[in-house]
């Protein structure tokens, strides 16, 4: 192999590792938007009411939510677990359900959280 | 042989600091500012500005002058951190990966610059300055009407209100201080930010290491005598554009390293004032168009900062208003610029004179 070649090659090499480590970068430094919703969610005839006693822990600090409130978490990274704490108002037990959610490159999701606790195959929403 | 020291000679050599230390020494106590305040402030705009000031060394070494081109590196930089806050990046990734992007602009725009300064061979100075205008004119263009048009920018709050091209200004939220932030020490109740400086000694290495090297020994050839340089085999015209180059990608990572410290873009005008401020604190610090090293950076960035911070608070103390400290600080800090100029100019003609002397005098 001819040194300019092997020159040529190891330039283009560089180039790969750097558009890879920005692609990498990018992925690890990206920040994500995620708004939980808490009211009624209904799919394919079934309907799940909005949840009472639920707390939200994530990266941030940790949140009460109403039924039909909406909170915005802001995370950061390619993936976030998401623990919901659900305290049943009868019987004041607790139970915590955890939610990981893959981000990649997609910047805002929009989550409910009754079809996320109640087990739903796409929490995700479209406003 | 063993050159005499001379105490004339050392004065005149270091006449620019020296008169700058006195004028310190005549303006801190003025000032009333406290030693603390001052030295706080002094080290935080040598971790800000120390970078872009000691890309102006490697020109200097290729007799290339100082290098008035450097706010090209600056606006590659720039473009690199806006594209950053638009994808949402933050922390220390965002600014590796505005290094990233903004490493192929800087040296396309030191590659583009080097080529024009060796058209214009003895006049770089002044091209590279009216170069650094020209491309404000593409960076404006670029900015104002190509982002959010042709290069999509997915953020609205970056975005004029018609749609398309960047705010004046803009936040960097998640990008403020990060690198000053990563690891600092707090000794007598001053911040260091370790990192910051661990990266300008890196680049000083860089520098002190480069020069060894065997292109940096070109290097000195050609800023000494390009016509020996030419006739020893050393390719002149390449050497001095991978000066510039280098000298472009260095500003561009110091523009990063200085808007990470203050937190915000000026979009328009942050890259404007870099090249006279960094060619201005080099030349406080004693360096000449045609000697730089790096004591004259730091010297530079102290002794130009410091008139900064304490010229406002002195001149209100001794004469009652705060602007006109200002206007002396500016009057001598620019002043130096064009003495130095001026001096380089002159030292120049005086070379050429002599020549023409010698050259007459061998064919009669």
């Amino acid at each position: 192999m001819n040194v300019k070649l092997r020159r040529n090659l190891l330039r283009v090499a560089l180039c790969l590792i750097a558009v890879a480590g920005g692609f990498l970068l990018s992925l690890v430094g990206m920040y994500h938007s995620i708004i939980l919703d808490n009211s009624e969610f209904s799919s394919a005839g079934a309907v799940l009411p909005p949840l009472e006693g639920l707390r939200v822990l994530s990266e941030a600090e940790p949140v009460e939510m109403s039924p039909d409130d909406r909170i915005l978490v802001s995370t950061k990274g390619p993936s976030t677990t998401l623990v919901f704490e659900i305290t049943s108002p009868e019987t004041q037990q607790s139970r915590e359900i955890s939610y990981t959610l893959h981000m990649g490159f997609k910047k805002q999701f929009f989550l409910s959280v009754p079809a996320i606790v109640g087990g739903g195959k796409n929490p995700f929403l479209v406003e | 042989m063993k050159q005499k020291y001379s105490f004339k000679g050392a004065l005149i050599s270091n006449l620019v600091p020296i008169v700058f230390l006195a004028f310190a020494a005549f303006a801190v106590p003025m000032s009333g500012l406290s030693i603390q305040y001052l030295l706080e402030e002094m080290i935080t705009r040598l971790a800000r500005d120390s970078l872009l000031v000691l890309s102006l060394i490697i020109p200097v070494l290729a007799g290339m002058g100082l290098n008035f081109g450097m706010v090209l590196g600056a606006m590659a930089g720039q473009i690199g951190l806006v594209l950053v806050v638009d994808w949402g990046i933050g922390g220390m990734p965002a600014l590796l990966v505005a290094a990233l992007v903004g490493t192929p602009i800087s040296i396309g725009l030191g590659y583009f610059c080097g080529y024009i300064l060796n058209l214009a061979k003895g006049r770089e100075m002044v091209t590279s300055y009216i170069i650094g205008f020209f491309m404000n004119g593409a960076y404006q263009f670029l900015l104002l009407y190509c982002m959010g048009s042709i290069i999509p920018i997915s953020n609205p709050e970056l975005l004029l209100s018609r749609g398309y091209g960047i705010r004046n200004s803009m936040d960097l939220p998640n990008i403020r201080q990060v690198l000053d932030r990563l690891v600092s020490v707090n000794i007598f109740g001053m911040n260091i930010p370790i990192v910051t400086f661990a990266v300008i000694a890196a680049f000083c290495v860089f520098i002190v290491w480069f020069k060894g090297t065997k292109i940096g020994q070109d290097m000195r050839a050609v800023g000494r005598n390009r016509a020996v340089a030419n006739g020893a085999g050393i390719p002149v015209e390449k050497t001095r554009i991978m000066a510039i180059i280098i000298s472009t990608l260095i500003a561009c990572y110091g523009q990063i390293v200085s808007l990470q410290n203050l937190g915000t873009i000026n979009t328009y005008n942050s890259h404007e004032q870099v090249g006279i401020f960094s060619i201005a604190a080099l030349l406080v610090g004693g360096a000449t168009a045609e000697n730089a090293s790096i004591v004259n950076v730091f010297l530079g960035v102290f002794l130009f900062h410091l008139m900064f911070v304490v010229s406002p608070m002195a001149g209100k103390n001794l004469l009652g208003d705060a602007q006109l400290g200002e206007y002396f600080r500016v009057f001598v800090s620019y002043g130096i610029i064009a003495v130095s100029l001026l001096l380089h100019a002159w030292k120049k003609r005086h070379e050429m004179l002599e020549r023409r002397l010698l050259e007459n005098s061998v064919k009669e």
